[in-house]
């Protein structure tokens, strides 16, 4: 009621029905355009803290270094340490800051776009922060989301964290080589993946015995070339 | 943290919204949060409240709705809910299914009154 007259002020009601994530979709399908633009494969790596990101790429890299043009985009919250590990190799890398943030975002990575050669770089990794909960709301307008999961981490992550697992291609089950000592049934946690997300791949290597890691290799390899060849069909 | 982004985004797209409408202001926003959207209903609130001021929402009441989680079998046609997130069908048990709802964080409504 107002105070003056005592009539009733008129009330209206929108319906919106927006996304409120909608500036990162945006963003995400720009991003996702520029990287066509410049026929680059950009893989989103996620996973918790210490699930062997950082070493995953240091072997990746050496095995498509020879027969790829690659770069890396590092997301921490401080520190260039993962950046230094992967500049020593020789690719263009660039590091992400993001202070207190606790994942990277559309927009962030569209900034970092504009610091690497695009036009040199054919496959490009995105090193999300090591976290398993926030990075799963934000599309980076990468083509292919990857979700490590390290043995120690235990197999029960991806059923307390299903967001994760839900919005990923590929889920790779990092550090094998620890399965002898640890309570971690790779069937047991591949099942649990499937009801999660049924269209996920699921993969098991070790960057350092390098058991699995071929497999790993061929689908970036085969993935890559796949994408090619959609973006030849989209250009005819 | 996470809460946080999601509140800046809301308030962007309020502020974007009430441009059309000189002289309003907000009274009442309504948020659809999924129930796997991976957003805490309870901490988003929190974090609204605090952040509202001297944005379009500072006079807003806030009212968060849960939009439930269901799936469709495309096999057995048959729709259901699951207490986790398990997209396999508890009818025929197959993994050909699509979720219908329970996944987004939509600004539903907005209740405008004039600002005077």
């Amino acid at each position: 009621m107002c105070k003056e007259c005592g009539c009733t002020p008129k009330r209206e009601t929108l319906n919106i029905l927006e996304d409120i994530m909608k500036y990162n979709q945006l963003q995400a399908q720009h991003n996702r355009k520029r990287f066509e633009k410049y026929e680059i494969l950009a893989i989103n790596l996620m996973s918790a803290p210490g699930s062997g990101k950082t070493t995953l790429l240091e072997k990746t890299i050496d095995f498509l270094s020879s027969k790829y043009s690659l770069g890396v985009i590092e997301g921490d919250l401080e520190t260039e340490r993962d950046a230094e590990r992967i500049r020593k190799k020789g690719i263009p890398v660039f590091q992400i800051t993001t202070g207190s943030a606790c994942h990277l975002d559309a927009s962030l990575i569209h900034k970092a776009m504009h610091q690497l050669p695009l036009d040199k770089i054919e496959l490009l990794f995105i090193e999300n922060l090591g976290n398993l909960v926030c990075p799963a709301n934000y599309d980076l307008g990468t083509h292919l989301n990857v979700t490590l999961l390290s043995v120690p981490e235990g197999e029960d992550k991806p059923e307390k964290y299903p967001l994760i697992f839900k919005v990923s291609d590929l889920i790779l089950i990092t550090k094998i080589d620890l399965l002898p000592y640890l309570d971690f049934n790779l069937e047991k946690v591949g099942e649990s993946i499937k009801k999660i997300n049924p269209k996920a791949k699921v993969m098991a290597l070790s960057a350092k015995t390098e058991e699995g890691f071929k497999d790993w290799i061929e689908f970036l390899e085969e993935a890559y070339k796949n994408y090619k060849q959609s973006i030849v069909h989209k250009e005819l | 943290m996470h809460e946080y982004f999601i509140v800046q985004n809301i308030l962007k797209i309020t502020e974007e919204l009430m441009k059309k409408y000189p002289g309003k202001k907000i009274v009442k926003v309504v948020l659809l949060i999924g129930r796997y959207s991976g957003v805490e209903p309870d901490l988003l609130k929190s974090a609204l409240e605090f952040f509202k001021k001297e944005s379009p929402l500072e006079e807003a009441e806030i009212l968060i709705e849960i939009e439930d989680f269901k799936i469709r079998c495309k096999d057995c046609k048959k729709d259901f809910s699951k207490e986790k997130w398990d997209l396999s069908c508890p009818f025929c048990d197959s993994f050909n299914t699509e979720v219908i709802s329970g996944e987004k964080i939509l600004l539903k409504t907005l209740e405008l009154m004039d600002a005077n």
